[in-house]
């Protein structure tokens, strides 16, 4: 027998304290900061943001999306795919094989009658669901047996494996899938997830303890969560600057060199869905209706060329967003769909070339007017408003600073930002987005692991918002090209990812050329956490919530 | 005016003079009015940015320093301050107007043009300021006429339109006791019209309170607007006022206190100034009257 | 004189309603989407926001809204919250009484140092006491307030460090820590800064207006009869100048009480605390327009009692004044 060696004492010593310090401790409550309250705590009810940064934790989905974008099982017990049976007849039929032995936090099993009461109670529009749309493809769905659910599509659907992601929901502790609007669930739900809510003060903050009967043994290691509400940021930061909170929410990127300067706190960024982009006005100003003509000046494809030509995005990138933003140039930039288009680069010699072919010759004032161009009268001025939405800086600086930009080449643009509540006012608001009463929006929207909707609804022709359609849609550039509409049509009903992503790249392509959308950046933002905080990830795909259970506070 | 009125002017103003608080606060708004007006002297353009020149600190080429898109802050002050200085003055001339006509009707004809006229004063002062302003920003910001002469005049009306009550409470009861006065009668009885001894009998001698609760609506109106634009409510960036400067220093104050303590302090020493002008005149018009400041 | 009380009651009632029929209609007319957080979501589509637009009465023309919403209200039933669908009534209730705490605390304090600064520096006059007390009430007049309460929070937060404990002097925000929610010392600690932020200005009105009162006082006859009684200076100042000095005051913090709502709207976004003025900036910004109604209502309702009460009290105060 060879003698066991110091060396390999020492060694074996060192795992095995190495192991000591690396175990996960129990035990410790994590505060993380949000800027505002959520309204209700059933994701069925609404679609504001907040929602699933906080409800994840104690509702789950049947699957999850990994910050890889892969999907991963959470209360199925395998993600469905043609190759295991789950995803069959040409993905209109999918079978979900639920998890067996995990209760809801009450001691009731969770069983497949909870997902079956899911998609009643979230069809139900009556009742209150805002996702009602979601669920309108489902043909029938059915409990096989206690842990399988089947679910037939009336029509193939690219985002059946996302059907379920707001999360499942308790047959015994809500109510009448017709009554959603007055379930006392909203104020005090029951999950499956690693946490229970123990008290909500509204406005002021929501707290959660550990939930015993968690599925996962051992986990959650933390003892509960405090979400509080800090409506000022600066306060947020002082907070997270001085330790007293360990997560903030979403902090706006002016705060990068503050987690800089502070030991102890790092910011977590990923790319976010969120990308910032022009919407331009192709369509006349103010007349919503089938066969309208092209907008004076935007109707001229060389003069939208001119503007993206226009702008340095390097200098807002990196100067104005401090490297916080990703230069997006088209709708498919994160994941499996990523495309890659040649973007277009600072050029303002190109663009000056490009607006005097287009008939826009320089006036004496330092802005163009109109001789020879193709849909506006001679003498009319290049002049546009470009409308964002207030309260949010970062917005508002890129404005500027492209507005400013663009006066150098003869273009005079007001920027002119309204609230949200404004902006995104509906068709019997007569918002301008739905009315056609702009040149140029500005503001961010984004798709998620499955983009399809999110395009189609923005790009397709029949989505222009008109008189004739109680403008339903948001194709608020107005733009209209029959191979986009194919190809779109295309994407949504072949189940393959890559000639989905084949489709969804010529889009980008045609996009580009076209330029009904000019595309700034995308979000990386992220969020602030102590560093003691361990486990904490930010996910593009997922809440901040995703894996709460793997959070442990390091003593420090 | 007659011959009494007119040395119980100058008396007054021989006290303002020798109120040295009344005297500074004075030459402080005046020089502050005169700077704001020079502002187009600025070498700057409040709107060009300069995004290689952000947050530079307070330095001989940028005396208040740039803020977060490189633009110089101490020309966007000046900028800013006409705004300011519009609106205090216009919703001082605005609601002294309105209250002084509503007032002097109903201290002057009693009865029942007093009742319902300070029945709708009392409707409007039943009403809580703040958030009326911010209901009512909400109403007209998006219309054309927000967009005049870049919302200012949306902010001087609503802004007028809550603040004219206290000055219409404080003619009518002038007005209530200088109507007894012998002159007047003498005017009344020699046929002169009601319109004409308001004007020109009651009017004058009324002028000391008025004067003194307008010094206060402009400190008020500075305030106010100020209130709202850093509530998100009041006039819209980019155009430059002291209120929404503050709203947007306040995200840097931490790590560029500068930007958000020369918009403050020209908003806190051009209401001291203002302040102090009102005060001077309160001490020189009547030492004992109290006068509300709503 | 009750006659008087009910007669005043009587003409708010009709005050009341036009003041809500006045706000409705400029919330109805006011450009803003109650829903626009659903359009914002490209995946709920047109017919859901349509159907519930509907189910919440907001397609409905003005006349039948208004007439839903006083029908309503004069039962005591404000509607539901177009935010989170709770009755509007338990969405205030939830944040009245954090208003009225840090409301009543802030005036309590603000007349705890106004009335003995302000009497002191009348009766000192012209003494060094006097100017700088006169000159910190000048500056709180003209200071705007939510200048104030960053500063407060730059110094007391952020700048300065608790020298035994090394962590925050003050905390920024919150009416309690974590756990201790029923701890009377820590919630105490956390109204410090919000109460100092909100008497800023009044504390300076105050002293000034008590100074200016009590001047008017002291040089009035009867109070150099009572010296010539031979009453000591402290009888003199406290019964009986200050009695006269502090009437205007009541009239005063009538009017102001309510006021002081709005002012706490500052006070509360800066210092997160949840009350009912960033309940209404929230709403506003939402367009939630059952919640924003309710809170004009109820303001309206407290500014009008506010004044009768003040009334009263002055009539109280000083009996030559009678109301029929």
């Amino acid at each position: 027998m060879a003698r066991i060696g110091p060396r390999l004492v020492l060694m074996l010593v060192l795992l095995l304290g190495l192991g000591a310090v690396l175990a996960q401790q129990r035990g410790g409550t994590a505060t993380i900061l949000m800027p505002e309250d959520l309204a209700t705590m059933n994701p069925y009810a609404t679609t504001a943001l907040i929602t699933m940064q906080v409800v994840p934790a104690l509702l789950e989905p049947l699957v999850g999306v990994d910050p890889d974008g892969a999907y991963y099982p959470i209360l199925a017990r395998e993600v469905p795919t043609p190759a295991n049976g789950g995803v069959a007849d040409e993905g209109r039929t999918i079978t979900w094989r639920l998890k067996e032995g995990v209760t809801w936090s009450d001691g009731t099993p969770f069983t497949s009658d909870d997902v079956v009461f899911t998609a009643e109670a979230a069809a139900a529009g009556e009742g209150g669901s805002v996702r009602a749309g979601a669920f309108g493809g489902i043909a029938s769905i059915t409990a096989l047996d206690d842990y399988t659910v089947e679910v037939r599509y009336q029509e193939y659907d690219a985002s059946y494996l996302d059907q379920f992601q707001w999360g499942i929901l308790p047959r015994h502790a809500t109510g009448d899938p017709a009554a959603m609007s007055s379930w006392g669930f909203a104020r005090a739900p029951v999950g499956t997830g690693p946490f229970v809510l123990e008290a909500w003060r509204t406005g002021d903050r929501i707290v959660m303890a550990r939930n015993e009967a968690f599925r996962e043994d051992g986990k959650p290691y933390l003892d509960g969560l405090e979400f509080l509400v800090v409506p000022s940021e600066e306060t947020r930061s002082a907070m997270m600057q001085r330790g007293d909170a360990q997560v903030m929410l979403w902090p706006g990127p002016q705060l990068r060199t503050v987690w800089e300067e502070t030991p102890g706190v790092t910011l977590d960024s990923a790319p976010e869905i969120w990308v910032l982009r022009m919407f331009l006005n192709l369509g006349e100003r103010g007349n919503p209706t089938e066969g309208q003509a092209p907008h004076p000046i935007l109707g001229d494809v060389r003069v939208r060329q001119a503007l993206a030509l226009g702008i340095d995005y390097d200098l807002i990138i990196d100067e104005l967003a401090e490297g916080r933003v990703l230069r997006a140039r088209s709708p498919f930039e994160l994941g499996w769909y990523r495309c890659d288009v040649d973007a277009y680069a600072y050029d303002p010699g190109r663009a000056a070339s490009l607006l005097d072919e287009a008939g826009w010759a320089m006036g004496d004032d330092g802005v163009r007017v109109a001789q020879g161009a193709p849909y506006a009268a001679d003498g009319t001025r290049l002049a546009l408003d470009m409308t964002g939405y207030t309260d949010f800086r970062l917005l508002e600086q890129t404005e500027l600073v492209i507005a400013d930009l663009w006066g150098d080449l003869g273009i005079e643009t007001s920027v002119r930002n309204v609230e949200q509540s404004v902006l995104f006012g509906g068709w019997s608001d007569r918002a301008a987005r739905k009315t056609g009463e702009f040149d140029i929006l500005v503001y961010d929207t984004g798709a998620g692991i499955n983009p399809q909707l999110h395009v189609f609804e923005l790009l397709h022709s029949s989505r222009i918002p008109r008189e004739q359609n109680e403008g339903a849609g948001g194709n608020y550039a107005r733009w209209s090209n029959p191979r986009v509409d194919d190809l779109l049509e295309l994407a949504g009903r072949t189940p393959g990812l890559d000639e989905r992503r084949e489709a969804y790249c010529e889009i980008a392509e045609i996009v580009n050329e076209e330029l009904p959308h000019l595309y700034l950046y995308q979000f990386a933002g992220g969020n602030a956490y102590a560093e003691r905080l361990e486990n904490f990830h930010t996910s593009t795909w997922a809440g901040l919530v995703w894996n709460v259970a793997d959070w442990w506070l390091a003593t420090e | 005016m007659s011959g009494a009125d007119l040395s119980s002017w100058r008396a007054a103003l021989r006290k303002f003079a020798r109120n040295r608080l009344a005297l500074v606060g004075m030459i402080a708004f005046v020089v502050i009015a005169v700077a704001v007006a020079s502002a187009d002297l600025s070498p700057y353009d409040p709107a060009a940015t300069n995004l290689r020149a952000r947050f530079e600190g307070p330095s001989l080429q940028h005396p208040f320093g740039t803020d977060d898109l490189g633009r110089d802050t101490l020309t966007r002050v000046l900028y800013g301050g006409r705004i300011s200085l519009l609106v205090g003055v216009l919703v001082m001339a605005l609601s002294v107007v309105v209250g002084t006509v509503v007032g002097g009707l109903a201290g002057y004809y009693r009865g029942a043009v007093d009742s319902v006229l300070m029945r709708c004063t009392d409707l409007f002062l039943s009403l809580p300021s703040l958030f009326v302003l911010i209901v009512l920003s909400t109403l007209l910001m998006d219309t054309p006429f927000a967009r005049a002469y870049g919302g200012t005049l949306m902010i001087v009306t609503i802004v007028a339109a809550l603040s004219w009550m206290v000055v219409a409470r404080i003619v009518r009861s002038s007005f209530l006791s200088i109507r007894e006065r012998d002159f007047v009668e003498a005017a009344r009885a020699s046929g002169a019209s009601g319109v004409r001894i308001m004007a020109m009998h009651v009017l004058p001698n009324a002028l000391g309170p008025i004067f003194v609760q307008a010094t206060l609506q402009v400190a008020v109106a500075i305030i106010a607007e100020s209130g709202l634009s850093y509530l998100g409510f009041g006039i819209q960036p980019p155009t430059a006022t002291w209120g929404n400067m503050l709203k947007d220093a306040q995200t840097y104050m931490t790590r560029y206190p500068w930007l958000a303590v020369f918009p403050g302090l020209m908003i806190f020493v051009t209401v001291m100034s203002v302040n102090a002008i009102g005060d001077g005149a309160r001490d020189a018009f009547d030492p004992r009257r109290s006068v509300s400041r709503h | 004189m009750s006659g008087y009380v009910l007669r005043r009651l009587g003409e708010a009632i009709p005050l009341l309603a036009i003041v809500s029929l006045l706000v409705f209609a400029l919330l109805q007319a006011s450009p803003g989407n109650p829903l626009a957080q659903l359009e914002r979501d490209p995946t709920v589509s047109q017919d859901d926001i349509r159907r519930i637009a509907e189910q919440r009465g907001l397609l409905d023309p003005f006349p039948v809204q208004y007439l839903r919403w006083a029908g309503g209200a004069v039962r005591g039933d404000f509607g539901e919250s177009l935010q989170t669908g709770r009755p509007v009534a338990t969405e205030i209730a939830e944040r009245l009484p954090n208003t009225v705490v840090l409301v009543l605390t802030a005036f309590a304090v603000t007349l705890l140092i106004a009335i003995p600064v302000g009497v002191a520096s009348a009766v000192r006059q012209y003494s060094v006491f006097d100017h700088v007390v006169t000159a910190l009430a000048f500056m709180g007049q003209s200071i705007p307030i939510f200048w104030f309460g960053l500063l407060l929070i730059l110094v007391f937060y952020v700048g300065l460090s608790n020298p035994l404990t090394g962590g925050a002097l003050f905390p920024a925000g919150g009416m309690y820590s974590s756990g201790l929610q029923a701890d009377l010392a820590n919630r105490l600690w956390h109204l410090v800064l919000p109460v100092a932020m909100l008497c800023s200005t009044w504390v300076a009105w105050y002293t000034r207006f008590l100074r200016a009162s009590m001047l008017e006082v002291l040089s009035q006859d009867f109070v150099r009869t009572a010296r010539a009684k031979g009453a000591s200076e402290r009888v003199v100042i406290y019964r009986h100048a200050l009695k006269n000095g502090a009437l205007p005051l009541i009239t005063l913090i009538g009017l102001d009480l309510p006021m002081i709502f709005s002012g706490a709207l500052f006070t509360e976004t800066i210092f997160a605390w949840p009350g009912m003025g960033r309940l209404f900036y929230q709403s506003a910004l939402r367009r939630d327009y059952p919640v924003l109604m309710a809170i004009v209502m109820f303001t309206s309702a407290l500014i009008l009692i506010s004044n009768l009460l003040a009334d009263l009290a002055y009539a109280w105060f000083d009996p030559r004044i009678k109301y029929t």
